[in-house]
């Protein structure tokens, strides 16, 4: 078994990909954004209490997915019942285990420090209207409604810039080769990015 | 069933998911929102600071270690008044609602393997009734006490009761196989130990009271006098004596081909005197040893009182049973507030 100290460092390490996808598997599924820091949490502090069972020769980040689905799923499921939505539970881990395997095409070429690095230099070469509603959705935790209403532009127009602007990081991050992708597909964002 | 959900294979939503991820990560990295959660100590050593609020933070230290102590020295107070007062307070006509949450007993970061509630209703029909949920299962289990004894429904849906004589011992080994099934094939833990009104009176006989009163609060620290496995140099006395005298924990005798002193064979006339352990059947005739030697009774409690010193705010019941240890706590909910289900984080108790 590993040291405490660097197990602690492996974990602080994957934290930035960990906490990704925790929130790409919640998204449109768990309403608050607190509740995606609560899972990771309970992943992490799962990850810690069996850091027995983890084979230190073998990389941390799948392993520590492997936790957050079933965490995760776990959410997904209270909150569908909670709001009375009818889930389908193979979907559903269908939709997760193919989020992870993104994960771990992205996690094959660089570590997780280098890509929060990337995803930094992306999003602030945003145009300044795709940034600020970046900016306002993420990091100001407001909903697409408030920034429209704020911005005074119309929900529509506002849910299409925070698309395009994560697009454009997206190509960006391909750009740079920080994650993987193809010219095709860049070549079909920039069609869809035409103004409409 | 179909899902409300998108296409889950459509590749464009996935990337886009992706990108949200990674948005979401890079947003928490800027706030530092997750650092402080998962390393709250040494994310603040890392903060830095000025000498004012230094200054402020020795001031405020020097002030507390003078004025704290004399504020809160804890009175000494009689363990068998406190739990009178809260069985009399759980008994006043009304209902209190107690979140539950189950964890694995143990550890800085003990995984939380259930939450639910249980209301107390007290009054001419006294009765609990609750749910428990399994954190990542979806499974939902309900629960309760009335006057026939304890009952929970099962993931079948069919209703399982536990008679209310079932905790006084049977030497039927039909009834106890009955009782035992009606036990151990749905709930992880006996619905004793979720309901106050069946904790506080197994308090009162083998188990070490101490009750800490301060002028605000008041909690009660219960230790349970008999440990199964000898942890303790008294329960490794109590058992050494238990075995010497040749009685099981539960006061019978056997002979040292098991069989139990009594009980006739084939060829043999039955025979054989009983020699009870005195203190082990006075033990479960208080009902602290509820079908089995010695086990289930929890290993600690901690009962924390509101102001008035009578109504149980939280509860810690930690049980020790040999293959899966955990502890439930309580939490008394508020009238308005809302319900565990809504309330996802319960890890900020401590």
């Amino acid at each position: 078994m590993e040291s405490h100290d660097t197990f602690d460092r492996r974990l602080a390490q994957e934290r930035f990909l960990l906490v990704g996808f925790v929130a790409a598997a919640c998204r449109g599924r768990v309403a608050s954004s607190d509740v995606v820091e609560d899972l990771v949490q309970d992943t992490l502090a799962i990850a810690w209490t069996r850091r027995a069972e983890f084979d230190a020769s073998r990389p941390l980040g799948p392993w520590l997915r492997g936790i957050a689905v079933k965490v995760v799923m776990g959410s997904v499921r209270r909150e569908a019942r909670r709001r009375r939505i009818a889930m389908d539970d193979a979907n559903e881990i269908v939709r997760i285990e193919g989020l992870a395997e993104r994960f771990v095409a992205i996690e094959d070429q660089l570590d997780g420090r280098q890509l929060a690095e990337g995803v930094r230099g992306c999003v602030q070469a945003l145009p300044a209207t795709f940034r600020e509603v970046l900016e306002r959705h993420y990091g100001g935790g407001q909903s697409i409604g408030e920034i429209a209403g704020e911005l005074g532009i119309s929900d529509d127009l506002a849910s299409k810039r925070a698309i395009r602007g994560r697009a454009l990081v997206a190509r960006c991050l391909r750009s740079k080769g920080l994650v993987p992708g193809s010219d095709e597909r860049d070549a079909a964002d920039a069609r869809d990015e035409e103004p409409s | 069933m179909s899902s409300a959900f998108p296409d889950p294979r459509d590749p464009k939503q996935l990337d886009d998911d992706v990108m949200h991820g990674l948005m979401a990560a890079h947003a928490s990295e800027s706030v530092g929102a997750t650092v402080a959660r998962v390393e709250p100590r040494r994310a603040r050593i890392m903060q830095p600071m000025s000498m004012g609020p230094i200054a402020a933070i020795l001031l405020m230290a020097v002030t507390l270690a003078v004025l704290v102590p004399m504020a809160i020295s804890p009175s000494a107070a009689n363990a068998s008044d406190v739990i009178g007062s809260a069985e009399a307070a759980l008994a006043e006509p009304g209902s209190r609602t107690y979140e539950i949450r189950i964890t694995r007993w143990g550890g800085p970061v003990a995984s939380r393997l259930m939450q639910g509630e249980i209301t107390h209703v007290a009054g001419s029909e006294p009765r609990s009734f609750g749910y428990l949920e399994l954190d990542d299962s979806g499974k939902r289990m309900e629960f309760g006490r009335d006057a026939q004894g304890a009952w929970f429904k099962g993931p079948d849906g069919q209703v399982r009761r536990r008679g209310a004589d079932d905790g006084k011992e049977s030497r039927d080994p039909a009834q106890q196989g009955a009782k035992q099934s009606a036990r151990q094939s749905g709930l992880l833990v006996d619905v004793d130990w979720m309901t106050l009104d069946s904790v506080l009176p197994r308090l009162k006989k083998g188990y070490d009271l101490q009750v800490v009163e301060y002028p605000r609060w008041k909690t009660l620290i219960a230790r349970r006098q008999w440990m199964p496995n000898g942890i303790d140099p008294k329960a490794a006395a109590e058992r050494a004596e238990s075995m010497r005298q040749g009685t099981q924990p539960d006061g019978a005798v056997r002979d040292d081909r098991g069989a139990l002193a009594g009980e006739s064979r084939t060829g043999e006339s039955g025979g054989g005197a009983w020699r009870p352990n005195a203190d082990v059947q006075a033990a479960m005739r208080t009902g602290l040893v509820t079908g089995g030697a010695l086990r289930g009774a929890p290993l600690r409690v901690e009962l924390e009182f509101a102001p008035d010193g009578r109504v149980i705010e939280r509860a810690r019941i930690e049980l020790d049973a040999p293959r899966a240890p955990r502890t439930i706590e309580l939490r008394l909910k508020t009238p308005g507030e809302p319900a565990a289900d809504d309330d996802i984080d319960l890890g900020t108790w401590e």
